[in-house]
């Protein structure tokens, strides 16, 4: 409906009837506002004075909003190749950056090969206190290979443990 | 028509790792969030803005909960990136400017306050718009942005449609008073 309505005066109506005045001039502007958004040209003159002003305004919003031309089709293309780099980057850093997994991946091996070293120790023939004859020096190597391997998952936890 | 369901469930499979999902999701949201952020921000920075906000989408599509509705969530990022880049300007014009407050800052970089006389009509519009509370503004967006008719908004208001057309006439008068008052 948008035919001029009369403005009353609401301080000296009782509130239902001012609950009423205001109940129309919603439905009224709900109206007027449809109408600008689908393309109805207004006719200021025939709009209630009361919602004059908010038509303004109205139409103030359509342009900025509605009449903008909105994202170019350059910046849309230029937008979805920068977002699909993005979604690599984030997948990759989501893959790679798990300090928890690494902390007990490196707590494994550490274990792992501090038991395996053990052993490998204990039960080789040629330990110092069984020896029967002189140990083999690939042995040692074994030994320093295993120690350092674990000494090196160790500082592996202690480092993500402080993340 | 892509249903809020289906939306919820494509941005459950994004954060899964389905890029082709997000993907859907950025071609369904772009047109709207580009709106609401050229409703707020000067039209040479709305491209940076909407770009970084679908980043932060990516960067946060983990704390996306299933119970929540991703145009919500989405918006709510919006508006954050929105709150960022004001406070971002500010702290720039501050730098620039290390004799002033950051009261003063915020007014440099304020456009509207910096030379009231010179406004034109859509940058006070914007900040008129950017001042009123998150209520107004979201159901003056769920008209002009989101194109919905009063009946959807009261649906997704869980209003009566009396309301939510009272609440859209309340809306207008704070704006139109906010434009009176620069």
């Amino acid at each position: 409906m948008m035919t001029n309505t009369p403005d009353t005066n609401h301080a000296s109506q009782p509130p239902t009837i001012a609950d009423a005045r205001d109940r129309q001039l919603d439905n009224t502007f709900a109206e007027l506002t449809d109408a600008l958004l689908s393309g109805q040209s207004i006719n200021s003159a025939t709009v209630d004075p009361a919602l004059s002003e908010l038509l303004k305004v109205s139409r103030q919003l359509k342009t900025l909003i509605i009449d903008d031309p909105g994202p170019s089709a350059a910046f849309h293309a230029r937008l979805s190749r920068k977002l699909t780099e993005e979604w690599d980057k984030e997948r990759f850093r989501r893959r790679t950056n798990r300090p928890r997994m690494i902390q007990r991946v490196a707590l494994a091996a550490a274990l792992i090969l501090m038991v395996g070293g053990a052993v490998l120790w204990f039960s080789s023939p040629n330990i110092p206190a069984t020896a029967v004859g002189p140990i083999p020096p690939e042995f040692y190597a074994v030994v320093a290979v295993v120690g350092a391997v674990a000494g090196l998952a160790l500082i592996v936890f202690g480092l993500t443990r402080r993340k | 028509m892509i249903t809020d369901t289906h939306e919820d469930d494509l941005a459950l499979r994004a954060k899964q790792g389905d890029r082709e999902a997000f993907m859907t999701l950025y071609n369904l949201y772009l047109n709207k969030v580009y709106s609401r952020v050229r409703s707020r921000v000067p039209v040479q920075d709305v491209e940076d803005v909407v770009q970084e906000i679908f980043v932060a989408v990516i960067r946060s599509l983990n704390s996306f909960e299933q119970r929540a509705n991703f145009g919500t969530w989405l918006y709510t990022i919006v508006n954050r990136q929105i709150a960022d880049f004001y406070r971002k300007r500010s702290r720039t014009i501050a730098g620039r400017h290390p004799m002033v407050t950051l009261d003063d800052a915020e007014r440099i970089a304020d456009p509207m306050a910096a030379d009231r006389d010179s406004l034109d009509e859509q940058a006070q519009l914007q900040q008129s718009l950017g001042g009123l509370p998150e209520h107004y503004q979201e159901i003056i967006f769920m008209r002009y942005v989101d194109k919905l008719a009063f009946a959807e908004i009261a649906q997704r208001r869980g209003q009566t449609l009396e309301a939510a057309k009272s609440l859209y006439r309340r809306a207008l008068q704070a704006l139109r008073e906010r434009i009176g008052d620069k």
